[in-house]
């Protein structure tokens, strides 16, 4: 078991780095969306070819990118393996190489389900802007706190609730568009049934997936890396654009890409470029701190959406989603939609509970620690000296749902005995 | 070989705070939680070997004012999730 690297609690730098990491990849996030909407918007237009143009052009991307990874940056050896600089991203990478196993299985229906989102992605992004697209994707949220709450079969609690409903709100308020002048009903109809079902449904599955391969170990019990993972999800997801836009280039599409894809190609290398970087910052920053307040604050890219699109605007006044005659009440809108999302997202993200509980182990009885490690909600347990033989650090959303996993799980467990609850009041880390 | 460690600390009444920064300022001590329960404050601690482990909490932690008893559990195994 490798040892957590120092941290000293009182320093700043390593907290500073972190919450950098964080808000850039935030930040990246909307600059590349942006990039997507203009490109879209004046080279080519129609959203499948575009999309399938950008897969490819970032399938290149990203295996240059990773090819650069595999230079070896040190001399020094962990183990039997030489570091390269895909190290210093994800601890566990060390080359480009096919999943197989179950780890293949989970990557393959991760890369079915982000084709899906990523397709619908491009639509979306064509039909709404940018502007509009950064708070849809915040929706997901509320379908994998669904899924835990069926999981655990436990009612949600009331922040759960709450957030949900603002979450949702706020998705609804910040895709209405006045742009026009009139509300287009129909066509806000469409669009929030799509993004409520199968647009955050298919992104639901592909965060479920992606973690699944990323926690799954392999035959030689090392675990799979996100590098990794990142380009095989890529080359799936780049099959099902291309044949996605398989109709719309026998429709005569092709003359678009071949007239403007010199022009496009920048900017869309740069696109695909941040994409990498934002999902490389955000990985490398939960590595560093708590995965929820990742998660909150790189949701500050709905809000550095709207003046990226307002400043672009200025250029391309056409850019969907702001502009037209009401200028301010769709900003109004948008503003007042987005700061729901981020505040139902970071109340979410910040109002989990720790515990740690002490533990004794009865004698006598086999110990089966796999019991205690994949209850929900245990983070880790360590088997410690001294008058307890067990500490087991929990992370849960409330104090109610603590109860009843120490009364349904792990008192249950024969081999636990004299279990002591010590709620955490205030941490420092 | 690096070793980890819980300690457990009972504090005087009116002293956790100061207690909470004392601690603080160890650089090996990688996190220190405020609890309710049987103990006031638990921390964990990352060293390279059992002396250090001797060093840091009998010239350093046992200096601190304010606590009033400690007990350090080493960890000999530990199982993380994900």
């Amino acid at each position: 078991m490798p040892l957590p690297r120092n941290r000293p609690v009182s320093k700043i730098r390593n907290k500073s780095t972190f919450y950098l990491l964080v808000l850039s990849s935030g930040i990246i996030t909307s600059f590349y969306v942006v990039l997507d909407d203009v490109v879209n918007l004046e080279l080519i237009k129609d959203p499948f070819i575009f999309g399938a143009f950008e897969m490819v052009v970032g399938f290149v991307v990203s295996l240059l990118f990773v090819a650069f990874l595999h230079i070896p940056f040190r001399k020094k050896e962990v183990g039997k393996r030489r570091l390269n600089l895909g190290y210093l991203f994800d601890r566990n990478f060390q080359r480009l190489k096919f999943p197989r196993g179950k780890v293949g299985i989970y990557t393959l229906l991760a890369g079915i389900f982000a084709s899906g989102s990523t397709i619908l992605y491009f639509y979306l992004l064509k039909e709404n802007g940018s502007a509009v697209i950064m708070p849809f994707s915040q929706f997901v949220l509320i379908y994998l706190l669904i899924g835990e709450a069926i999981a655990d079969k436990e009612k949600p609690v009331i922040v759960e609730i709450q957030s949900i409903a603002m979450i949702a709100i706020g998705v609804i308020i910040a895709s209405l568009s006045t742009g026009t002048g009139t509300l287009d009903l129909n066509s806000l109809l469409i669009n929030i049934a799509l993004i409520m079902g199968p647009f955050s449904l298919f992104s639901a599955c592909y965060i479920f997936f992606q973690k699944k391969a990323l926690t799954t170990k392999n035959d030689q019990g090392r675990l799979y890396d996100t590098i990794n993972l990142r380009m095989w999800t890529m080359v799936i997801i780049m099959i099902s654009q291309c044949i996605a836009a398989i109709p719309s280039l026998i429709r005569g599409g092709f003359t678009e890409v071949a007239t403007n894809w010199k022009t496009a190609l920048t900017p869309v290398i740069f696109s695909m470029l941040f994409v990498f970087i934002a999902i490389v910052f955000s990985t490398r920053a939960l590595t560093m701190g708590k995965m929820s307040i990742v998660r909150a604050l790189s949701s500050v890219s709905v809000i550095v959406t709207i003046p990226l699109t307002l400043i672009v605007g200025i250029w391309i006044p056409t850019i969907s989603g702001i502009g037209g005659e009401n200028l301010s009440t769709t900003l109004i809108l948008k503003i007042a939609g987005s700061l729901l999302i981020l505040v139902g997202v970071i109340a979410l993200a910040l109002s989990e509970t720790r515990s740690i509980l002490l533990a004794k182990v009865k004698q006598g009885e086999e110990i089966r620690i796999e019991e205690l490690t994949k209850i929900k909600g245990v983070t880790d347990v360590s088997f410690i000296t001294g008058t307890y033989d067990l500490l087991i650090n929990v992370k849960i959303r409330s104090i109610g749902k603590l109860y009843s996993m120490t009364e349904n799980s792990i008192a249950k467990l024969a081999w636990i005995t004299d279990v002591t609850t010590h709620h955490i009041m205030k941490e420092y880390e | 070989m690096s070793v980890s460690a819980y300690i457990f600390f009972e504090v005087e009444l009116g002293k956790t705070r100061q207690v909470v920064d004392e601690l603080r300022k160890i650089p090996n001590i990688v996190r220190v939680a405020i609890v309710t329960g049987e103990y006031d404050v638990i921390v964990r601690i990352n060293v390279e070997n059992l002396e250090e482990l001797f060093h840091i909490t009998t010239d350093r932690i046992h200096m601190i004012e304010g606590i009033t008893d400690t007990q350090t559990a080493v960890i000999e195994k530990e199982e993380i999730q994900e």
